[in-house]
């Protein structure tokens, strides 16, 4: 062992080492103890942090952490305990500020005392994990104040209570209230949600259970609604000022169920109040609130849909099914129209523009207007009267808004083939009588049909357009090249192609010689131009201008039908005639002869001719004579034009069973197009398919169908297979 | 070697004494004028020396003053030299003469780079003589507990002969084992340490029994 060594042990050894004593821990200790007494009782002015600071890590450094740790805790304990028992003892209102104070003091002295044991909480307690200095604080507050035994029910009830003041309209001390739940809150969410969240969503359940009850027995349907959201955004408000903001939707879902889904049914059902009434009077401020709370409730909208739909499909059907309805058409389809537009507004005002309550709005639409089998023709019809008269003097853009509705309500309907039939016949009536109000309005319908139902459904109604033109250029020709029949009569010549024009059986009738022989020319001018074609003279659909001179001298212009000129240009060769002899000499079938004389000879103001007997009715065995004794304000007179009306009960008949068997080679090329593609089908499908493939046009009948079906296997397109009688196969 | 402006311009401050706001007073320093500093540099250089600063209860004056009465006054101004400028302290005498206590003061005020520092320097100074001496000191942190380890593993051979070594066996028995373990870790060299090792254990185990 060299000296040197020996030296060096000696000096070094013993210089820095502190002496590991227990008394010394104990003296360390104390001092700390104390400080830590003088700290909770706001006695800390005197204390030197340093200092203190470096006992504490000594201590750690000794080893002799737990020996800190434990007397921490233990002194901190006392004085929660004291507190608590201060709190306690505090009475009244005092009883929250008191807490909140202590809450407050208790706080500033842990930070504190977490400063000055921090090399304890970083070295320690990370190595033994027990809890850190600061967690350990608020544990032991929340254990020995927040839920000792008197003052933890106390504390819940004085809450609970101030918001129930504060509800029935109180005003309480939120700031207060907000520091005890943020209190709750830095204790742990789950203390928070344990120890006043849970109570206090259970008490707000009881005190709207409650409430709601009296509402409900006690107001209608809309204060109720109001009140409902008052207390809504009362609630939210609450949870701003003095709640954690996560109670916000679990206070809420507690107001909607007691007030809103709990009342639901009643609610809208409700007698002169509920969603009914509602709707019928157009009460938006209401339908909105109803909405917006009821979305918040499971099938709150759901049950608001379905009343409406029921009640919308209710009235609709009384709508659609009332006879006296539907004695006007143009009335009918207006007020179908005018309820579309009030639905409209209901839904983009009050509703949102929610998709599934227009969804539900344009089924039941659909579902009754299909209820009333003329609504394809009355549909027609209104367009007519509008396209007639109606539209004059509107503007265009207000022209496009019309037609945009009225095809809206085409898209409704399900035998779109019908309409096709009527409109091609209103229109027809339209074009030759040139009482077109506006040719672009016609035009502008005709392409939105076409968008809407393809090219084939408007190119009939556009060759009626083109024949239109074409007869002017025709006329055109007809005269230039026959000047000398510029004296004398003037016939117009409308030349329909026999494919666009609705079908009509041509009609016999005797004309008068004068025309019959203008008539003759055009028809070899016409046939001279154009070979190969067939001319054949429509006689009920014309119309004639007669100027007549009547006894007393009176001249006047009568506009008459061809019918009607026939029977009147006889009376230039004879006084008196009978109805047979008129009828000879025309050759007019009985039924347009009748309805022909009807209008000469009995309406008032337009009786150009008078019978014998004055009766309404023509009988076979009248007289007519001329009636001298006509005047009129006006020198153009006119006389029963050809008007589209309302079907007679036949007609209608006649014109449905048209459609029928129109219908008839559509169904087969259905069936033909379905087979060619897939081969074998079985008849369910078959049905499902053609029933598809038709269903822009009309709803196709599965009993038809089926006869259809027969007929082509009869005719060899399909063939039945041997095996299954329910399966079909094409046949090349 | 210390280029970076910030600590010229730092360290000029303290040396001028320039809207100094705290005084520092060691153990020792009635015989001494205290030391002038700036709160805010000596806050952030030390969490410790922060919460000092900011505890409220304590003394606030408007010149604080905070008392180290475990450090001289030397130590102490080297310390605060130190948190204004770690680059010019690296190579100086006065980190040699005053490493142990302030390796000991930047574990206690928690100054991260002053305590690698010297840790760095007391590693470098390392010899047989004191190896033993460092490992009893308290506290170690790991880095230097474990260079010291190795070191004596390394030159296991020096320290089994001396007499110093016995006894520092027959103080510190759990000591010992730690340099057994650092022994045997990582690198084992044949023959000649099985026989280190088994004395070293005989040691123990005599030293034990005498002990007891």
């Amino acid at each position: 062992m060299s000296n040197q060594k020996k030296r060096n042990f000696q000096i070094e050894a013993f210089k820095h080492r502190v002496v590991v004593d227990p008394k010394y821990a104990d003296k360390t200790w104390q001092i700390l103890e104390r400080a830590i007494h003088q700290i909770y009782n706001q006695d800390a002015s005197g204390l030197s942090f340093e200092e203190l600071y470096r006992n504490a890590y000594n201590m750690v450094l000794h080893k002799f952490g737990e020996k800190l740790y434990t007397g921490f805790i233990a002194t901190m304990t006392g004085h929660l305990k004291e507190k608590a028992r201060l709190i306690e003892a505090a009475q009244g209102g005092a009883f929250l500020e008191e807490l909140n104070k202590k809450w407050n003091e208790h706080n500033k002295a842990l930070e504190m005392i977490r400063d000055i044991l921090m090399y304890m909480d970083r070295t320690y307690i990370e190595s033994t994990k027990k809890p850190h200095v600061h967690p350990m604080g608020l544990s032991l507050w929340r254990d020995n104040v927040v839920h000792s035994p008197k003052i933890h029910a106390r504390l819940l009830n004085t809450l609970l209570d101030l918001v129930y003041k504060e509800r029935t309209g109180e005003v309480i001390d939120r700031g207060l209230v907000r520091n005890v739940t943020k209190m709750f809150m830095d204790l742990g969410e789950s203390v928070y949600q344990d120890d006043f969240e849970k109570p206090f969503l259970e008490a707000s359940s009881e005190f709207y259970k409650v409430e709601s009850q009296e509402f409900i027995e006690s107001c209608d349907c809309g204060d109720y609604l109001k009140k409902a959201e008052k207390r809504l955004t009362e609630e939210i408000d609450r949870v701003g000022h003095y709640l954690d903001a996560k109670s916000e939707d679990k206070i809420t879902s507690v107001v909607e169920r007691e007030m809103i889904a709990n009342h639901m049914q009643r609610l809208v059902h409700m007698e002169n109040s509920g969603l009914v009434n509602m709707l019928l009077n157009d009460k938006y401020e209401d339908l909105g609130r109803m909405y917006n709370l009821f979305r918040r409730v499971t099938n709150g909208l759901a049950t608001v849909r379905d009343v409406m739909t029921s009640h919308l499909r209710e009235m609709g059907k009384q709508l659609v099914t009332d006879p006296e309805k539907s004695k006007d058409p143009v009335e009918f389809v207006q007020r179908l129209l005018d309820e579309r537009d009030k639905y409209d507004k209901i839904i983009s005002t009050a509703f949102g523009n929610d998709k599934t309550f227009q969804n539900a709005s344009n089924s039941s639409f659909e579902y009754f207007i299909n209820l009333n089998t003329r609504s394809p023709e009355f549909i027609s019809l209104f367009v007519d009267d509008k396209l007639r008269k109606g539209l004059k003097g509107i503007a265009d853009v207000d022209v496009e808004v019309i037609l945009d509705k009225v095809m809206m309500l085409f898209r409704y309907l399900q035998e779109k083939d019908v309409f096709e039939k009527y409109y091609k016949q209103h229109l027809a009536k339209r074009l030759l009588s040139g009482k077109t109000v506006s040719d672009d309005a016609e035009k502008s319908l005709i392409v939105k049909l076409k968008t809407e139902c393809g090219y084939q459904f408007t190119s009939k109604l556009e060759g009626m357009f083109t024949d239109m033109k074409t007869s002017e250029d025709t006329m055109r020709g007809f005269y230039g090249s026959h000047p000398e029949l510029s004296e004398g009569p003037s016939l117009t010549v409308q030349v329909l192609t026999t494919g666009s024009w609705p079908t009509q059986p041509a009609v016999p009738c005797n004309l008068p010689a004068e025309v019959s022989v203008l008539c003759e020319k055009f028809r070899s001018y016409y046939l001279g131009t154009h070979t190969g074609r067939r001319l054949s003279w429509q006689t009920n659909m014309g119309t004639a201008d007669i100027k007549a001179v009547f006894g007393k001298g009176q001249k006047h212009e009568l506009n008459v039908s061809t019918f009607q000129m026939c029977v009147l240009m006889l009376f230039n060769n004879s006084d008196r005639l009978s109805y047979k002899e008129i009828e000879q000499a025309t050759e007019i079938p009985a039924p347009e002869l009748k309805r022909c004389l009807q209008s000469l000879a009995c309406v008032k103001g337009k009786n150009v001719i008078k019978k014998e007997p004055m009766s309404k009715d023509i009988g076979e065995d009248d007289l007519f004579v001329v009636n001298d004794k006509f005047t009129s304000k006006f020198y153009k007179v006119k006389i029963g034009t050809v008007v589209a009306q309302k079907e007679t009960e036949p007609e209608k008949q006649e014109t449905r069973q048209r459609v029928e068997e129109d219908r008839k080679p559509q169904i087969e090329a259905a069936i033909v197009r379905i087979m060619k593609s897939r081969k074998i089908l079985d008849h369910n499908n078959i049905i499902a398919e053609v029933t598809k493939q038709l269903q822009p046009r009309f709803l196709a009948n599965p009993t038809e169908i089926k006869k259809r079906i027969e007929s082509l296997i009869e005719r060899d397109f399909l063939e039945r297979d041997n095996t299954d009688r329910k399966l079909y196969r094409y046949l090349a | 070697m210390a280029t970076d402006v910030s600590s010229s311009g730092f360290a000029k401050i303290l040396k001028q004494k320039w809207h100094t706001d705290l005084l520092l007073k060691a153990g020792d320093s009635n015989g001494f004028a205290a030391i002038s500093a700036h709160k805010l540099v000596n806050a952030a250089r030390s969490e410790v020396f922060k919460k000092m600063l900011e505890s409220k209860a304590t003394k606030a004056s408007s010149d604080q003053t905070l008392f180290f009465s475990e450090m001289r006054h030397e130590e102490l101004e080297t310390l605060v030299k130190f948190m204004y400028n770690d680059h010019g302290l690296v190579s100086s005498s006065k980190l040699k003469k005053h490493v142990r206590s302030l390796y000991l003061a930047a574990q206690r005020y928690e100054i991260p780079h002053l305590r690698d520092l010297c840790r760095n320097e007391l590693i470098s100074s390392l010899s047989s003589s004191n190896a033993l001496d460092e490992l009893s000191q308290v506290p170690l942190d790991k880095p230097l507990t474990d260079a010291v380890l190795s070191f004596i593993a390394r030159n296991i051979n020096t320290f089994l002969d001396s007499c110093e070594f016995k006894m520092f066996v027959a103080r510190n028995p759990n000591l010992a084992v730690e340099i057994t373990k650092a022994f045997l870790n990582p690198v084992m060299i044949p023959s000649q340490s099985n026989m280190s090792l088994m004395m070293i254990m005989m040691m123990m185990m005599t030293m034990t029994t005498k002990i007891r």
